[in-house]
């Protein structure tokens, strides 16, 4: 038991030290990649911590609701995170690709109604159009799991580790990074970067936050982005399970930084989508895992 | 002995239904004495029917009581197997806590004799009690009837309102019809001979052909399809919930279209047996259509009660999903992976009992306070009604299936049997069916947590949009008193899923031969665990750091003060779904702009958006004008004279006669 808190305890603190320094490593690739100094590699971290000591400024409008929601959206982020085993241990018999999905699916219902609360149209077009874009990825992301687990058999994630390698993985790999990058809110679905009212959807939803809670948000978004890049890690490019702890830490920081850097060129490379032109990137996904799925099993 | 001791308690609680019925006519009209003893009763009743359907589920030998042949060849016997004890219980545990909600809950229908309202709605629960528990088909109709009527009445209580007058006669006219078709089923497997007893019934279709099996099968479908509100046959649910008292439509929408299951199950499974694989594929399809279609629509509604019922045809659909794998797996000679789908199935059912009478009960008490059901006239009502809004909370989190509750428990056991029939590899087709019935799913729970987050965040949270809402308060004690137990069990149920799986296990046991599971995997329990620690630990730590100063403001509203004609509404929220399934929906919308003499200040605009219904524009519409001109096609035989009627009556008995011979 307390070896399993142990393990659980070892995973949230990774996932906490290293997403912020993740996030640092995608911008400062993006920044030179468009020929910009770019912060440091740091800065998310400073960010967070005056986020985290700041005064903060909350609607007269808001509930308990309001507070509530960037504890739940942290801690959903951080229990999806545990799921995925980050080295060798005994199992913990927790992880599940479908709970792991509804995981995220919870702390989106949380923000979405957290969004609407502060009575602005922006949380408002912040959260109607999120749950929008979650209605046309989260089919992709199942059909493409779904896929792998068929073929395992089982929807355990440690039972579907390297499941995607082999041809049919790759269309699997395309879809399911066409979900990561709608899933972490990024070009071409959404603009991390923007504040334009009008093309934002993830921080329109933030927009009412302030102080602590907007530190905790964006802390809870870096991890759920350094969550799915482990996914996509585990089910695609698995490492060896006999390495030893700090061995296949390394290994997997390295491997995350360097998706990391996939997905700034992405964004560099590419403009951002209208809002409807969305269902046919998702559309493309979808064909991807379809095809994936079909090469299974009829060929 | 203990049968008998079991059979007075039957008879008991027979009675104390009929008290219930009976009793408030002795008093005053609308006194407070009836509504005491209109509403007491039933929930007396509903105990002991409880405790009842909990013996029936979990004892190893049916038990009964005889109460003697009440028409020829017809013993009415009710007979508590397992699965009559789940359905019991189920119906027992809502109609208890609706009962004990209705004490308050109708006093605002005071314009009317509410003695009639206890009678109908006491003889509607004990018809359900009749129909889930007799062991004979005659009396299941016969019951199945009186549960109609009676509900019909209920729907049609407000009768002076001419909407509420015409979703009555849907009803009536739609659930008649399925009727019509579930009286065909039985006759096919009656064969002509033998009684009407489900023993009878099930030897006798030993001896049906394939295509006999078939017929019964198709029109079981069609007949129980109607009452449980299956795309395309749903027309009626979205009318005749939200004519109904609340507390009504939660029977209705959360155990009454239960009974239909209940048919199908009884009539499919237990008595007709295994069937070829195009049944269970068929009861999938539908399944996925009724789920997807239905929550798109609850989607698009403004009225809450509308938004509930199109989410019934939604949840019915995913149980029909659990049905229909299982009925594949049947087919296929699996009955291990059969009986799972079967539960999962099962325990989605009760989830959605749980979890769509609380939802109703919930938005009977914001109808209470204040006296609409449209969302668009709600708003900010979370700080005038908490407890309210916390209990509505929790069913829209669990109806949108998130972890920790027990909606996302039952929808992970449907997943997991989809799983199965994927990797199972019976044949290619079914795999990829199997991926593919898992993408509508996760497609309807996406849309079904966005229906939520909008049902809930317009209605309760930020500024209240009109008088309406900004003068409510909170309702009484006893009403929220009766809604907080199911609030209780859906999270109960979300953490420990296990024991809901393996006494349902038990009830399918009985049903699906060879089936023995000693237990299953449900979703872990450690992770609901974790979860909640996770969330508390945290919460605890931001208590324990000390919160930096919080200042409280009102919202930035660019510059001018936020009001309530800011906010995000109902209709908004959904304008993207509108847009992303317009194929389906084909919204038409109307905008016209007045502008005065200056032209960026105090303008006008009226703004009107409709969403057609495809199946009554191409389904419904057509149907009724064929019938209404093939009608006319036979008018000349309608002469309105009685001689050429008893000549009618004449020359049909003389030809059934020789046809007969």
């Amino acid at each position: 038991m307390t070896g399993k808190l142990l393990i659980i305890l070892g995973q949230f603190s990774f996932l906490l030290l290293v997403a912020p320094l993740i996030n640092g490593i995608i911008k400062k690739s993006k920044a030179l990649l468009q020929c910009r100094r770019g912060p440091s590699l740091l800065q998310p971290y400073f960010d967070i911590i005056k986020f985290l000591r700041r005064e903060s400024v909350v609607s007269v409008h808001t509930s308990w609701l309001t507070q509530l929601t960037p504890i739940i959206c942290l801690a959903s982020y951080l229990v999806a995170g545990s799921m995925i085993p980050l080295w060798q241990h005994e199992n913990l018999g927790i992880g599940d690709m479908i709970a792991l999905t509804y995981l995220f699916a919870m702390a989106r219902f949380f923000l979405a109604l957290a969004a609407l609360e502060p009575a602005s149209a922006f949380g408002g077009m912040g959260s109607s159009r999120e749950m929008m874009i979650s209605s046309l990825v989260e089919p992709v992301m199942v059909v493409g799991l779904f896929s792998l687990a068929a073929t395992a058999g089982t929807t355990d994630i440690n039972g579907i580790m390297g499941a995607g390698q082999n041809p049919a993985g790759l269309l699997t790999f395309i879809g399911l990074l066409i979900v990561v990058l709608a899933e972490t809110g990024r070009i071409p679905v959404d603009n991390p970067d923007t504040h334009l009212e009008l093309t934002m959807v993830h921080e329109g939803m933030l927009l009412e936050y302030a102080g602590r809670q907007v530190g905790l948000l964006h802390l809870a978004a870096m991890i759920k982005q350094v969550v799915l890049l482990i996914l996509l890690i585990h089910l695609f490019w698995p490492q060896n399970p006999n390495a030893p702890v700090y061995v296949a830490l390394v290994l997997i920081f390295a491997k995350v930084s360097f998706l990391g850097l996939v997905l700034a060129m992405i964004e560099s490379a590419l403009a951002k989508m209208r809002l409807f032109k969305l269902p046919e990137l998702m559309a493309g996904g979808m064909a991807f895992c379809l095809l994936a799925v079909l090469s299974t099993y009829l060929i | 002995m203990f049968a008998s001791i079991q059979g007075n308690i039957i008879f008991i609680m027979i009675a104390i239904y009929l008290i219930g019925a009976v009793m408030p006519f002795l008093f005053k009209v609308n006194s407070k004495m009836s509504f005491i003893t209109g509403c007491i009763p039933g929930s007396i009743a509903g105990v002991i029917g409880l405790v009842l359907g909990l013996a029936g589920l979990f004892s190893t030998d049916p038990f009964g009581v005889s109460f003697g042949h009440v028409l020829p060849g017809v013993e009415l016997m009710i007979q508590i197997d397992r699965l009559s004890g789940f359905f019991l219980s189920t119906i027992c545990l809502v109609t208890f806590l609706v009962s004990l909600y209705s004490w308050e809950y109708m006093k605002i229908y005071r314009q009317e004799n509410i003695a009639w309202w206890s009678f109908y709605y006491n003889i509607f629960v004990l018809s359900m009690v009749f129909v889930v528990t007799v062991n004979n088909a005659i009396a299941f109709l016969i019951f199945w009837e009186l549960m109609t009527l009676t509900s019909y009445l209920l729907v049609t209580f407000e009768y002076r309102s001419q909407n509420v007058r015409k979703a009555g006669f849907v009803y009536i006219v739609m659930t008649h019809l399925g009727t019509v078709f579930i009286i065909g089923a039985f006759l096919i497997m009656s064969n002509g001979f033998g009684g009407w007893g489900y023993e009878v019934l099930a030897r006798n279709s030993i001896s049906l052909t394939a295509t006999e099996k078939s017929w019964v099968f198709l029109l079981a479908l069609i007949g129980f399809g109607t009452k449980a509100g299956i795309v395309p046959l749903n027309v009626w649910l979205p009318l005749a919930h939200p004519a109904a008292p609340s507390n009504v439509s939660a029977v209705m929408s959360g155990v009454m279209i239960k009974t239909a299951i209940y048919g199908m199950i009884r009539l499919i499974i237990d008595i007709l047996g295994p069937g070829p694989t195009w049944w269970g594929g068929l009861v999938l399809t539908l399944g996925i259509i009724s789920a997807v279609i239905g929550v798109i629509y609850a989607l698009m509604e403004q009225d809450l009660k509308r938004l509930l019922a199109f989410s019934s045809v939604e949840n019915i659909g995913i149980i029909l999903m659990g049905i229909g794998t299982s009925l594949v797996f049947y087919s296929l000679s699996m009955p291990v992976p059969a009986a799972i789908a079967l539960a999962a199935g099962l325990f989605h059912l009760f989830n959605h009992a749980i979890f769509k009478s609380l939802l109703f009960l919930a938005t009977g008490a914001i109808y209470y306070a204040t006296h609409t059901r449209n969302m668009e006239e709600l708003g900010g009502l979370i700080k005038k009604m908490p407890q309210t809004a916390l209990l509505f909370l929790i069913g829209a989190i669990s109806i949108s299936a998130m972890p920790l509750f027990n909606g996302f428990a039952s929808e992970y056991q449907i997943y997991q049997s989809l799983v199965t029939i994927s990797s199972l590899r019976v044949s290619g087709f079914w795999s990829i069916a199997g991926i593919l019935a898992a993408v509508a799913l996760a497609l309807t729970g996406t849309l079904v947590a966005a229906c939520f987050v909008k049902a809930f965040g317009i209605s309760f949270l930020a500024l209240p949009r009109t008088q309406k809402s900004a003068a409510a308060r909170e309702v009484p004690l006893s009403m929220r008193f009766s809604m907080a137990p199911l609030a209780a069990l859906c999270l109960g149920l979300g953490i420990f899923p296990q024991v809901a799986m393996n006494s349902l296990l038990g009830v399918v046991g009985q049903l699906v031969p060879g089936s023995r599971v000693s237990g299953v995997t449900t979703y872990n329990f450690n992770l609901a665990l974790l979860l909640l620690a996770t969330i508390l630990v945290l919460l605890a730590l931001s208590r324990l750091l000390g919160t930096p100063r919080v200042r409280k403001t009102a919202t930035w509203g660019c510059g001018i003060e936020t009001d309530a004609a800011m906010e995000y509404s109902a209709a908004s929220f959904s304008q993207p779904f509108r847009r992303l399934y317009r194929g389906l929906l084909q919204p038409q919308r109307k905008v016209e702009t007045k502008s005065s003499l200056l032209p960026y200040f105090g303008y006008q605009i009226y703004f009107e958006e409709h969403v057609k219904s495809v199946l009554k524009e191409f389904l419904y519409r057509p149907l009724r004008s064929l019938t209404i001109s093939m009608s006319k096609k036979w008018r000349c035989i309608q002469s309105g004279n009685i001689n050429f009627y008893l000549g009618y009556v004449f020359i049909t008995l003389i030809v059934l006669l020789v046809w007969v011979r």
